[in-house]
Parts: C-alpha cells; structure tokens; sequence
C-alpha cells in the first residue's frame, strides 16, 4: 500500500512551522525516516496516522485521500500505529488492555481476539506478566504493549514512531527481526533516532531536516555520499582531539591511547579511511545541513 | 446505530467499567456519603413500624439521593480528562472506531460501575430492614425504587460530569456541580427565597418520581402532589438533559480533534 504524500505542510499555533510542503512516494516494504529533533518525523507520522490535520497539501494511502472522512476511515481499519508517546490505562493488565484495543480495532469474535491477544503477548514476551497491571510496568514492558497493540489487527499499514526507545539491546534486535518478518506485502513506516534500527531493517529512507525532506533514496545511497569522508584517527591521549572541521562519530578508549572515527572532507594527516556506515553517511548529511545554515 | 458506534461502545462500557469499579476512592468516597446520609437522616428502620414499606422505600431512595450523587459527580469528573493525561487518546483518535460511541460506552460504563456501591448501600439497608420487619416481602419494591430514584439520578449526574470535563477543568466542574447540587437540589426556595431548580421537575433527587410512581411520602422536601404524569414528565427531561450534553460534550471532541 503506497503512500503518496505531495505539498503536505503543517503549521501550529503560534506560526510553528513543523513541515514545510514535503513530496514524499513511499513504497510497500519497510522505509525509514530520520531526522534530528524537532525535524517534524513525528508531525508527519500523526498527519499519516490521522491523529493531525495537516494545514495544506495531500496525502493519499493505498489510494484512499486522508483529506475525507471516508478515507480515514478506511486507512485506518488497516493501520497499526504506536505513538512516540503511548499512554496506557494503568489500572488495566496488559491482557485487558489489548483486549479493549482488539475491540476498538474490530476484532469482533471473542475467542479469535482472545488467541490473537495472547499470541502478541507471547512474540512481546509478557506471556508471564499478562494479567499484571500496566502500572507495575517498566518503560521497555510497555513499549512491548504498544507494539503488540499495534500488531492486533494484523495491519497493512504499520507506522511506528520510535519504536525500540527504552528495550533492552535485546529486545530491540528481536523487534527489528519482527518489523523484518512483517515486511513484505505491508508498508511499514519506521521513524527513529537510531540510525542503527534503520541501517539494520530499511533499504529505503527519508531524512527530515527542519520540516523539508533533505534525502530520499536508498540506505546504500546515503552510504556511499559518505564514502571517502570517513577516517579513524588513534592518539595518544584525549586532548588530542581533531578540529572543528570535523564530526567524532565514537570515541574508543583503548590501553594505550584513543580512536577517533571521524567525518568530514578533510582529515588530518594521521587519518585512516573507513568504510562508512549508514550513521557516517546520516552524519555527512546532517554536516552538510549545518554548513548551509551557517553559510 | 453503525457497526463501528456499537463495537466502540461495547468496549469502553466494558473496560470503563472495570476501571470504574476498581477505584479504591470511589469505594471510600461512596461509603463515606452512604454511612453520613444513614447518620443524617437516621435510618429507616428507625423511621417507625407504622409507617410501613410502601412509604420508607421511597422516603429512603430519595434521601440516599441528596448526597450518593455529589460522590459520583466529582468521582466521574477526570473519566474524559484522564485519556488525555494517560495519553491514550492519540492511540484512539489513530483506532477505526467511532468516537461518538467510545464517549457513550465511557459514560454507561463508568456509571453502572458507580451504581455498584450506590446499590450496595441500599442493599445492606434493605437487609437491615428486613431483618428489623422480620420477612424481606418489600425487596421487589425496593429494587423498584432503587431503578426508578437512584438509577435516573445517578445517570444525570453522570452525564454531566462526563460531558462538562470535556470543557472545563476537572476541580472547577467539581466545584460548581458541589455547589450546582446543593442550590438545585436540597435548598429549599420557601426557606432561602432565591430561584432554584429545587422541588421542580428537573430536580434529579426523584421526589416527583417517588410521588408518583409510589405514593405519598412524608419527609421534608417532597414534590407530595407529584402524579405518575410528572414523574413520566421529570424523567423525561432529565434524560433529555443528560443526552444533550452528551451531545454536545461530543461535537466539541471532534471539533477539538479537527483543530489539531
């Protein structure tokens, strides 16, 4: 199911300009969208899932315009959507919680809803701690709710904002291998910080800089435009720090001094090249943002 | 009635209720106004044999109605406020489900679930009778009474202060309905000589409900002359008032929603 997005502009109280007429074609399979804080990822996720109107501009999905009623309703009989922020009702057990959302999402029949509920529970991992109330949860515990409410319907459309924030290392690949599983004849709009959960699912990307798509293309794409911008560096102590000119992607504190992996057009004369990685490639880009604003 | 209207409706009924009735507050809050209103108005069982069932049931119904309500309006008030401090009401507004019909399961089912306690009271009550008249051949009058007094008056309220939240914030409904209560319902216009809804027919406390469908009572504030007409007629008002604001509560949620 194709999301078709042209124009598409939202501005808030207040003359707060979130997105600033994006085009955007997303295809069936797993696309990623990054962008620093403030980049307007979740503006366009909320538009998307019909939480928000937006102030000009379309969006069609699967073919259906969200700009009537009809539309958003029939998108959203097929969407999975877990907030940035997912509320939950503390006094409700994880069970009983995604039972109401089954309900609500039309899972009508009453022992199929109750399979399909304790089915999530169990690819969540809270098979054990079902019937415990969401209050006693951890943040990781109830992201898993969400994302198992997000799941109840078996959706065609799944957008997910932040999805792995607070799990666990593990909890996180186990979820990226779930979203992988989930790809195929669905659309899956994964919106992160985490360069990683998108180098790792996603072969294709947007990335959002102050309300304007600034990329769109592949992982490999933005990969490559870093290729020959990325060095290591090994000093002796940490004061010998490079030069403004230059991003420090990590920093490793090994026995006899430290590395530097770093990005930028001009290394210093003790650099190695690297192979960049998807986060090299998102940092280039984002330099690149940040020396047009300065200039 | 749509489909997706019916489904949201049976959920939030179903999980507003239980929510509702596990609120240790409510509990406390309702038993508190139940054990005040025995103190206040002695209980019936002490009211006098002679006076007989057909006349305490009511007296008592009615009485139980002039504080039980205030509980469950300031208990309901935070039920539409509360999905916006959860947060879940972004998950909602994302769901296939009508909202009309999520806010109409909200407010049956966070009601019935006020009516619990509120039926408990009357319940030990009866018992306490029965066990002073020696035989229990009054109870299908008093789950009569209960129905058509406590019931009406607890989905009045209810509506309200699930709907009126919706606007104002939840302290300032707590405190105007407090007030609302006591200057529409319990004041008596021939004592204090200032306009009230008291003794008229949008009072919610039931005395022309309990006049009419049962008979003459004996206590204070009683509609005495009220026929089966008025009370017909005073239900009819209140659950039109209740649907209204409903209604109205709604129309803003989905024009507070088309705002964002």
């Amino acid at each position: 199911m194709e999301i078709a997005v042209q124009g598409l502009t939202k501005v808030y109280r207040g003359n707060v300009r979130a997105l600033a007429g994006i085009d955007l074609t997303i295809p069936t399979g797993m696309y990623g969208l990054l962008g620093p804080n403030g980049a307007g990822k979740t503006t366009l996720m909320r538009i998307l899932a019909g939480v928000l109107r937006p102030s000009a501009g379309t969006v069609r999905i699967g073919g259906h315009d969200m700009g009537t009623e009809s539309g958003q309703r029939a998108v959203k009989r097929v969407l999975g959507y877990l907030p940035q922020e997912l509320g939950l009702y503390p006094d409700l057990s994880a069970r009983e919680f995604l039972d109401y959302i089954g309900i609500l999402k039309g899972l009508d029949d009453r022992a199929a809803r109750r399979r399909r509920v304790a089915e999530l529970l169990a690819v969540v991992a809270l098979g054990e701690t079902a019937d415990r109330k969401l209050k006693t949860f951890s943040g990781g515990m109830k992201r898993r709710v969400g994302i198992a409410q997000a799941l109840l319907n078996d959706p065609r459309l799944l957008i997910v904002d932040e999805p792995t924030a607070g799990l666990d290392p593990e909890e996180r690949i186990r979820f990226r291998n779930l979203l992988a599983e989930l790809a195929g004849e669905r659309t899956i709009l994964l919106s992160t910080h985490i360069v990683e959960d998108v180098a790792q699912t996603c072969r294709d990307l947007a990335v959002l800089v102050g309300g304007e798509v600034r990329f769109r293309g592949t992982t490999a794409d933005l990969i490559a435009a870093a290729r020959g911008r990325v060095w290591t560096m090994r000093s002796e102590t940490a004061t010998g720090r490079p030069g403004d000119h230059l991003t420090v992607v990590s920093t490793l504190h090994l026995g006899d001094g430290v590395q530097y992996r770093l990005v930028g057009a001009r290394p210093p004369a003790t650099a190695e090249p690297a192979e960049p990685s998807l986060e090299d490639g998102y940092v280039w880009l984002m330099r690149g943002q940040l020396a047009a604003v300065a200039a | 009635m749509t489909t997706e209207h019916w489904r949201s409706f049976v959920g939030a009924a179903r999980y507003e209720f239980r929510m509702q009735v596990r609120r240790p507050s409510m509990w406390i809050v309702l038993s508190v106004l139940g054990v005040l209103s025995a103190r206040l108005f002695e209980s019936p069982w002490n009211w006098g044999r002679e006076l007989g069932p057909d006349l305490l049931l009511p007296e008592w119904a009615v009485r139980l109605n002039w504080f039980l309500p205030i509980g469950v309006g300031v208990l309901l008030a935070d039920r539409v406020p509360r999905d916006r401090q959860a947060k879940v009401d972004e998950l909602f507004a994302t769901l296939p489900a009508a909202g009309g019909g999520r806010l109409l399961g909200k407010y049956v089912g966070s009601t019935l679930a006020v009516a619990v306690p509120v039926f408990a009271i009357h319940a030990v009550s009866m018992g306490r009778l029965a066990i002073h008249e020696g035989n229990g051949s009054f109870l299908p009058l008093a789950l009569a009474t209960f129905a058509a007094i406590n019931l009406p008056a607890l989905f009045f309220v209810g509506a309200f202060a699930i709907a009126c939240p919706a606007v104002l914030r939840v302290p300032l409904f707590q405190f105007l309905f407090v007030g609302y209560w006591f200057w529409g319902n319990l004041l008596n216009p021939d004592v204090f000589g200032i306009p009230t809804t008291s003794d008229t027919l949008l009072t919610p406390v039931g005395s022309y409900v309990a006049s009419g469908f049962f008979g003459q009572g004996f206590g204070l504030y009683w509609a005495s002359d009220g026929t089966v007409r008025d009370a017909m007629l005073s239900l009819a008002l209140l659950t039109a008032l209740a649907a209204a604001v409903l209604v109205a509560a709604h129309r803003y949620l989905v024009w507070q929603q088309a705002r964002q």
